[in-house]
């Protein structure tokens, strides 16, 4: 480790300014590709870490309906774009499956838009993803991860089936392709610059 | 209350007893997964009895969040925001300025954000 990289202040002068940071989600169905996105786009191997979480279930299947607290284990993965010396970018894997979901209030809180993952064979799979995003009215772009170039549908069918409104883009794309990453990375800050102008509500 | 020893419990994976020195109570401003910090100072001899704070001192020479942070000491997030939040109050970390909704700044984020991603 070189003690040379220490961003140490010398006495008496300014510490150097911390980088904001900021975050971008990548959500999807199970197995959808999302941990390869973040791989192909991350200046960094993806890391990952683990959030222990306290969970209150419902005791449905509990004769006494005494509620049960239970701790999860949520495993997130995510992968860092490095802007400029002002502002890092993070982008998260969020847990597929749908009993993570009490977390993801969490994970979208200030986060800037989020890349909801379609897989073709299972369009289905994205649909949670989609109303999740909806119902916040966070910015999000739909890429359809095609599996080996094999897309049935065009773009225009896919956003019928997802019945998404005409804000939201929906491109065709490969999870582990960094040019075709990047691009639906900038297409999603364009539209969160479009529907930030005035309300902000897109961020913490 | 019930007087149960932990170890009669199902300790479960991640409840594995961390020697991590960290207070009970939230102290200082709460930190989040995207809190960033950065290291005040490098690790001396007095900070190897406190390896994950030594380790943190080293990995913060350049700022980081609060998820890298967990990641590179491989501990659960839950456990490094309290570390986190503990060295804040301590001195030895120093964390980045928060944000708020519609700050003008935001949009500036996202410009940033924007041309940063076209230059890659
Ligand atoms: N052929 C092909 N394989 C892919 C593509 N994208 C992902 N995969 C593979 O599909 C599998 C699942 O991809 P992941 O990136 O792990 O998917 P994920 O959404 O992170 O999965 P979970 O986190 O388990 O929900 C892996 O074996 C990938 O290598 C793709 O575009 N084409
Ligand atoms: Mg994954």
């Amino acid at each position: 480790m070189e003690s040379a990289s220490f961003e140490q202040a010398p006495a008496g002068a300014m510490a150097p300014a911390i980088p904001a940071a900021v975050k971008i989600l990548v959500a999807g169905g199970f197995g959808a590709g999302k941990t390869t996105l973040v791989g192909a786009v991350s200046e960094i191997p993806p890391l990952n870490t683990e959030e222990v979480m306290t969970e209150a279930s419902l005791g449905v299947d509990d004769l006494d309906g005494v509620e049960q607290k239970t701790t999860t284990t949520v495993a997130l993965d995510f992968g860092r774009i490095t802007v400029n010396d002002e502002v890092v970018l993070y982008l998260f894997g969020t847990p597929g499956q749908g009993r993570f979901w009490f977390m993801w209030d969490e994970l979208a809180r200030g986060a800037l838009g989020a890349v909801v993952l379609a897989d073709t064979r299972r369009l289905d799979t994205c649909f949670p993803s989609v109303d999740f995003f909806e119902e916040r009215g966070m910015p999000f772009v739909i890429a359809v991860n095609r599996f080996d170039g094999d897309c049935p549908y065009t773009a225009a069918e896919i956003r019928a089936a997802l019945d998404v409104g005409g804000e939201v883009d929906v491109l065709m794309s490969d999870a582990r392709d960094r040019e075709a990453g990047k691009n639906v990375l900038i297409t999603l800050v364009e539209q969160a610059i479009r529907r930030n102008g005035g309300a902000g509500a897109a961020l913490d | 209350m019930t007087s149960r020893h932990a170890a009669d419990e199902d300790p479960g994976r991640l409840l594995r007893p961390f020697a991590v020195q960290v207070s009970a109570g939230a102290a200082g401003p709460a930190v989040d997964l995207m809190t960033m910090v950065a290291a005040t100072r490098a690790p001396d001899r007095d900070d190897a009895l406190r390896p994950e704070r030594e380790q943190a001192l080293t990995v913060c020479a350049r700022p980081l969040s609060i998820a890298e942070l967990a990641a590179r000491l491989d501990l659960p997030v839950s456990v490094v925001k309290r570390l986190a939040a503990d060295m804040i109050a301590e001195g030895d970390l120093r964390r980045g300025a928060a944000r708020h909704a519609g700050d003008d700044a935001d949009q500036g984020i996202l410009r940033a954000v924007l041309d940063g991603l076209r230059a890659l």
